[in-house]
């Protein structure tokens, strides 16, 4: 699937600003209708992170990994294991540990995996995640199995929030994620606006031709691969204070199929594609779950009429709605 | 000592394993189709198999070997092919083409609204339907006593390999199969995908896949859940083994089988990452699979 | 507000326990017609809204089979509820939600309490799902009431003075426990010279816990140079269905007695294959839960004379339906709604539905109004209710301040022919403070606080029931 990249309203900088002081402005306007409707902003937000590492690999190198959850189960179990052994309580250590931990890992195994593409490249992203869920099950000791590990309150830039009511503390917290998820999606859009960017896109448009260039594909992939964990292994840690429990359910591979639906739901062509993929899927999840018990019936349903009905995304929807609506006005604008 | 009965449970788990497997790699190698729903048509054939046993097979014809034997299989799978044709085969077939991310994320929505249709159908708890079990009895083997049952699913399994061995490299069916596995896209061109052909193929699949859940009620039982456990090892079985591949699918369900053997008597605490372990290394040193090569 | 609230209640207390005493008269009762408060009929100072009653168990998965009659037992309390009238006249209507992964049952939950707006929740089947939402009920300050996720750690550990938070079923260490004094009396353990036990448990909190403390029994009541493990197996929780390999390996082992806490689809298969391979004839097996999923699921062909655990809580027939009305009503008219007996969490969620009801009932009599959640906590701390099963105390001073104990039970296998399925017979009811760790002890919480109690206090070689 080649797809032009056009310079348009999802690409930029202004949306992803926009974007960004939505998500702040929403979250008391949801929170003084119900903190619960709020806190699926928080959620959605760190799944946001992670999707867009993701999509780094799927819609700008074309490799599709299913199975990210290994690199939210590292961070979710490198604060797990810090505050169960080393008793720390500052979150920014623990969030720099486990995007180094991801950073590791991608390193490690990326040399070999990526030699590889197509569905070899998914399964065996999976078969790694699989490990490490088995090693979070099995190790019960250290990981206390199924029940995984409780965390309890974090620090935030050397705060102790250990006295305030919950409600603040979930106000606070939100706004810090959000402030790093601004950091990351500005970040990720110098990336793909740079060199290196337009080389993941030739890369996975023709990548022989690529390396006929000179481009040195393994080497890109490696660094986008790395990327890609990293931002995802950010999001696992974040996730962990906000659960409350590191559990091996993070690292399960539905949790990667998760993170592949809610990239390409919003749009893996558009770089806020993956964003507000990742949040609305967040909601529709919890849509699905508050309205009947059988909601794997409901949202299986939802997710194949979604991947029919709007294979690109929801941003392909806006890209085309703004296109018309762009004609009608250029059509206007000559009649007058 | 209890070697030949290990032997024989390896033999037992592989033929369940190599009917999902067998059918995963026919829907990947001829329609290039990822399909996570597969081992959902396991569990149907299962659910399926048990409901017909004890509700409408041995209230009218009672525990006779025949009517235990014969007609829960036969309905079951053509339950099965029945709901595959309604619900699996239009989405597979909507699949084709249109991605590696498009069929998983398709195929893993199908598995999830399985797993509901389940519930609505036959309820949470465990089902089963070990009449057969019991009925074929016992023999002693080095010792211990080893239920008849298991030989035969695996006598059954084998024939039924075989006869898939047969039509893959005997038979015109199996030319157009290997054809189209090879190379899709000259298969069509020559016009041999047919649209009724893909069909065929897809409602095999299902059916070898409803097979395996029909040849498992007997001496399991089957709950909510189910599908995933099998799924990831069919997986798992399916890249040892060779995507797409026929031979593929039998070594694969060997060798998966026989890991899980090996470990649960020797490193039980290991037994899942060992089984990924391997998959990882054989990925790497031989991504086309052990058994695999070109196709079907 | 918070600080406040605290102060609030360690005044109101003072008050309440006089009015308690004042108007105290029997214990609580679980059932329709147990002589429900009335509420005045002017200017009662009760909200005329419905009272909104949170539930929430699993529906998904292997843990649906005890999800489905827990909430069924609850559902039952509230149609009865709401058919004598409500709560001091006041509906209940129910919200349920699936309990899913652990994140995803402490956001759901959360959307109850902050979206639904539910005054009071009863919940959870699993222990990983208990020790995550206790902290969100005490946060939040809903009153919230577990009828499973027994897991020792959530008042040893996780939540040590909790407020709002309750939990109704047995703690899981008694489950161990009474499952090896059931196999010490049943199977005569103290006249062998020698017991070899094999032990296969499924991988994860539950299993563990019940090999732990299956085991610290045996090594004390028996003695610890009598007791040989000879086989240890710990299967994924519904991850293994062919259990060949590891029957074979326990026959192979020589093991007179194999303690196991598998449960629903994984003790169906093992026990049917086992059957096959002619494991009971051989070995002597002591389960912790074989009869605890839905009664008439255990088939006839279930081996006799085994011990039949039913999660140390309550098995249908018992308290025996001629002697106690109360028992003989209640499965009645479980079986009429559902058309299925209940389960020990089908009694725990009914019974817990009962004890909210009462606790606001005797608060409404001291306060002349309505309640709020923390005015009911001190009608519960210390309270008794007469359930299906007997009576349940709630403790209310660490450890496990907020745990309600009833006796425990365990039972030999039989089938019986009227009602067509294997039952628990031979009951031997064990008083639940002789196996648990008693108010006020201290000690160390690796892994519970019963096991290193009986490690440190029971005598050697004698058995204490």
């Amino acid at each position: 699937m080649v797809e032009a990249f056009r310079r348009e309203l999802g690409n930029s900088l202004v949306a992803l600003a926009i974007l960004i002081a939505v998500l702040g402005v929403a979250y008391p306007i949801l929170g003084s209708i119900a903190p619960g409707y709020a806190i699926y902003l928080t959620y959605g937000v760190i799944w946001s992170i992670a999707a867009l590492g993701f999509n780094l690999l799927y819609g700008y190198t074309g490799l599709l990994s299913f199975g990210h959850a290994t690199f939210i189960g590292i961070g979710a179990y490198t604060v797990g294991l810090i505050v169960k052994y080393i008793g720390l309580r500052e979150l920014e250590p623990m969030l720099v540990t486990a995007m180094v931990a991801s950073a590791a890992l991608a390193l490690a195994v990326g040399p070999v995996v990526l030699r590889y593409g197509g569905i070899f490249f998914a399964i065996f992203m999976l078969a790694i995640g699989q490990i490490l869920w088995g090693f979070y099950l099995k190790f019960y000791h250290v990981t206390g199995g199924t029940d995984g590990i409780k965390i309890g309150r974090v620090e935030l830039l050397g705060f102790d929030l250990g006295r305030i009511d919950y409600l603040t503390y979930l106000t606070i917290y939100h706004y810090y994620v959000l402030a790093i998820a601004a950091i990351a999606y500005i970040v990720m859009w110098y990336i793909v606006n740079s060199p290196l960017g337009y080389s993941l896109k030739a890369i996975r448009d023709n990548e022989v031709r690529a390396r006929a260039l000179g481009i040195n594909t393994l080497q890109l992939k490696l660094i986008a691969f790395t990327i890609s964990a990293v931002y995802t292994g950010l999001a696992g840690a974040l996730l962990a204070p906000l659960t409350r429990l590191a559990s091996p359910e993070l690292a399960y591979w539905f949790v990667s199929g998760k993170i592949v639906f809610m990239t390409i739901l919003g749009g893996a062509s558009h770089l806020i594609g993956p964003i507000v993929g990742a949040i609305v899927y967040t909601y529709l999840e919890s849509i699905a779950m508050g309205y009947t018990i059988y909601w794997y019936l409901l949202l299986g349903t939802l997710i194949i009429a979604v991947m029919i009905l709007s294979p690109r995304g929801l941003m392909s929807l806006v890209d085309s709605l703004l296109t018309r609506a762009r004609l009608r006005w250029g059509v206007w604008q000559r009649s007058s | 000592m209890a070697l030949p009965i290990y032997v024989l449970d390896t033999l037992f788990y592989s033929s369940l394993l190599f009917l999902i497997i067998a059918g995963l790699n026919l829907i990947y190698g001829i329609l290039r189709v990822v399909n996570l729903a597969h081992a959902s048509l396991f569990t149907l054939g299962a659910y399926a198999t048990a409901w017909i046993t004890t509700s409408l097979i041995v209230p009218r014809l009672g525990e006779s070997l025949l009517a235990l034997m014969v007609l829960p299989l036969v309905l079951g799978v053509i339950l099965v092919i029945l709901v595959s044709l309604a619900l699996v085969t239009p989405l597979l077939r909507y699949s084709q083409g249109r991605g590696d991310a498009f069929q998983l994320i398709v195929t893993f929505g199908l598995l999830i609204i399985f797993e509901d249709l389940f519930k609505l159908a036959w309820g949470p708890y465990p089902v089963s339907a070990y009449n057969l079990f019991f009925q074929t009895g016992f023999v002693d083997i080095a010792g211990l006593r080893y239920p008849v049952y298991k030989l035969y699913v695996i006598l059954f399994t084998a024939i039924l390999a075989l006869a898939l061995w047969y039509v893959t490299y005997r038979s015109a069916f199996g030319i157009v199969l290997r054809a189209s596995s090879m190379d899709p896209h000259m298969a069509t061109a020559l016009g041999l995908n047919t649209s009724r052909f893909l069909i065929i193929v897809i409602v095999l699949a299902s059916a070898l896949a409803g097979l395996g859940g029909s040849l498992y009620i007997p001496v399991a039982s089957v709950q909510l859940g189910l599908s995933t456990e099998f799924l990831v090892i069919a997986f798992v079985g399916m890249v040892i083994g060779g995507l797409g591949s026929f031979v593929g699918a039998v070594v694969g369900s060997l060798i998966v089988s026989s890991l899980r053997t090996l470990t649960l008597i020797v490193f039980p605490e290991l037994e899942l990452v060992v089984l990924y372990l391997v998959a990882v290394i054989v990925l790497l040193w031989k991504p086309e699979g052990i058994g695999g090569g070109r196709g079907w | 507000m918070l600080v406040s609230r605290r102060d609030f209640i360690k005044g109101l207390v003072g008050g309440l326990i006089v009015g308690a005493v004042a108007g105290a008269g029997a214990v609580y009762v679980a059932g329709p017609g147990r002589g429900e408060v009335k509420p005045p009929e002017v200017g009662a100072r009760i909200p005329t809204t419905p009272l909104k009653v949170g539930l929430q168990y699993m529906t998904k998965g292997g843990g649906a089979a005890w999800g489905d009659p827990t909430y069924k037992g609850a559902r039952l309390a509230v149609e009865e509820i709401n058919a004598a009238g409500g709560i001091l006249g006041r509906r209940l209507e129910f919200v349920e939600r699936d309990e899913a992964g652990a994140d995803a049952t402490k956001a759901e939950f959360e959307k109850l309490i902050t979206v639904d707006k539910i005054d009071v929740h009863f919940c959870c089947i699993s222990s990983g799902n208990t020790p995550a939402l206790a902290p969100i009920a005490e946060e939040y300050e809903v009153l919230t009431f577990f009828a499973d996720g027994c897991t020792d750690i959530l008042f040893e550990k996780t939540v040590t003075n909790p407020m709002y938070t309750f939990r109704v079923t047995n703690i899981q260490s008694a489950d161990g426990v009474t499952a090896a004094l059931g196999a010490i009396k049943f199977f005569n353990l103290m006249e062998k010279d020698r017991v070899r036990v094999a032990h296969i448990h499924p991988d994860y909190a539950y299993g563990r816990n019940a090999y732990q403390h299956i085991q610290v029994v045996f090594e004390k009541v028996l003695g610890k140079d009598r007791v040989e493990i000879v086989y240890e197996g710990f299967p994924k929780l519904f991850g293994v269905t062919d259990f060949g390999p590891f029957i074979t390996s326990i026959l192979a082992s020589g093991a007179d007695v194999l303690a196991t806490s598998l449960w629903a689809a994984d003790w169906l298969n093992f026990y049917k294959q086992a059957l096959g391979y002619g494991l009971f004839k051989k070995v002597k097996v002591v389960s912790t839960i074989s009869h605890g999923i839905a009664p008439q699921m255990v088939e006839s062909d279930y081996p006799e004379g085994q011990i039949a655990g039913v999660h140390s809580n309550y098995y249908f027939l018992y308290p025996e339906h001629e002697s106690y009305p109360l028992n003989r009503d209640f499965v009645r008219r479980f079986y009429e709604r559902w058309k299925e007996y209940p389960t020990n969490g089908s009694e725990g969620a009914y019974v817990s539905v009962y004890l909210y009801k009462s606790a606001v009932e005797r608060a409404y009599q001291a306060l002349g109004r309505w309640p709020e959640p923390e005015e009911v906590i001190p009608f519960l701390e210390g309270a008794s209710i007469l359930g299906p099963a007997g009576i349940l105390s709630i403790r209310a001073r660490p450890p496990n301040k907020h745990q309600g104990y009833k006796n425990a039970i365990t039972g030999i296998s039989r089938v019986d022919p009227k009602l067509g399925f294997s039952i628990v017979a031979d009951p031997l009811r064990i008083p639940i403070e002789r196996i648990t760790v008693p108010e006020g002890w201290e000690g160390p919480t690796e892994p519970t606080m019963t096991y290193n109690w009986i490690k440190t206090t029971w005598r050697e070689g004698v058995l204490p029931i």
